[in-house]
């Protein structure tokens, strides 16, 4: 009777391992995500294994990759050829150092691509930081997505809510660029709101994709500073965003 | 609204060839004076969608507890559209200037005439 049941509950080395340690003659069926490989055993070893076109150790160290999936296996099936010499405990350590090789190099290429975006998160927050020192009476300021979401902000104050300017300043700035695009006016540079208590600056970056916001105290801030450098930051903060 | 138009034509002459269009508009976006000299800025839709500007300025100021809106100026690479809550802020007005015109005088002249065209509104 055949034995089937899911990669799963048993893991295909033990699958491997206690097939051969039995000496059975049989074939293992193993099916994973639309595709179909066979293992062949006998005399307690791996004589020949196929995946598609494959055949051969390359297949075994492919299976070792396969966490999940369904197997079945049934005894007493000669193997048709015999395309593995390699004794089983050999092969399984090769393919298994193989995965934790291709699992490790997979791992430090999320790591480098981490890397990138946090180094592209400290440039923006750096220029940022000195932006705020620029600027008069400067309470926030944040590079933000037309989603509303800031990809940096800096606050002088770890009670502002940036991240409530940012959404709110973002569904404002649509609608005056909707205005300014429906009036024929332009395409849209920045947008100075002006309240009581505070200076909101709006200014786009390269690619309209993003824009820099500046919140400043109304009482001290100098609104030809504000414009004047927030210009300059613009385009030192549009080069800093990967593209 | 004779006054009103006379008070804008005096602004006008100030920005000379800068000036574009102003209008003295109500909260539901219908100007009651004022107008564009140039034939490709419409005054009347740019009334209608500023009110809608200055509605969520508002709503957006008040969110956020910044207090009121003064005014709120976009540039873009043709104009200048600044837009400035009058009275009670149940009008508000707005001008549009060329890139050429000097942006703190006409803050300044923004600032300066809104009370007069307050005044000059019939209550």
């Amino acid at each position: 009777m055949p034995l089937a049941g899911s990669l799963h509950d048993i893991a295909l080395t033990d699958l491997i391992q206690i097939t051969c340690q039995e000496n059975r003659q049989a074939r293992l069926v193993v099916q994973h995500e639309g595709k179909e490989a066979e293992i062949f055993f006998d005399g307690g070893n791996i004589v020949h294994a196929r995946l598609d076109d494959l055949e051969g150790e390359e297949v075994i160290h492919q299976l070792l990759g396969w966490a999940e999936g369904e197997f079945h296996l049934e005894s007493d099936v000669a193997p048709p050829t015999r395309t593995i010499e390699t004794p089983w405990s050999a092969l399984l350590m090769q393919g298994l150092q193989r995965y934790d090789e291709l699992q490790w190099e997979a791992s430090q290429l999320t790591t480098e691509e981490d890397n990138d975006m946090a180094s592209t998160q400290a440039s923006l927050q750096n220029l940022l930081t000195e932006l705020g020192q620029e600027i008069q009476g400067f309470i926030a300021a944040a590079v933000v997505g037309m989603d509303g979401f800031g990809i940096a902000n800096h606050a002088v104050d770890a009670k502002v809510q940036v991240e409530s300017i940012n959404a709110q300043m973002t569904m404002f700035t649509k609608l005056v660029q909707t205005s300014t695009t429906k009036l024929k006016a332009g395409n849209i540079e920045d947008n100075l709101l002006t309240t009581e208590q505070a200076i909101i600056l709006v200014r786009f970056l390269e690619d309209d994709n993003y824009y820099l916001s500046i919140v400043a105290d109304r009482s001290k801030a100098n609104i030809g500073n504000l414009r004047l450098y927030s210009r300059l930051y613009a385009e030192q903060l549009s080069k800093a965003i990967p593209h | 609204m004779a006054k009103l138009d006379d008070i804008i034509q005096e602004l006008r002459n100030e920005l000379g060839s800068d000036f574009v269009a102003a209008s003295v508009v109500g909260m539901d976006g219908l100007a009651i004076a004022g107008g564009s000299v140039d034939p490709e800025f419409d005054a009347t839709a740019a009334s209608a969608r500023f009110a809608l500007v200055m509605k969520l300025a508002a709503k957006v100021s008040g969110k956020l507890q910044l207090g009121q809106v003064d005014d709120n100026l976009v540039t873009t690479d043709r104009v200048f559209i600044l837009t400035r809550f009058l009275g009670d802020g149940s009008y508000y007005w707005e001008m549009a200037v060329t890139k050429d015109a000097t942006l703190g005088m006409v803050r300044m002249l923004m600032n300066e005439y809104a009370d007069r065209l307050w005044n000059a509104i019939p209550h």
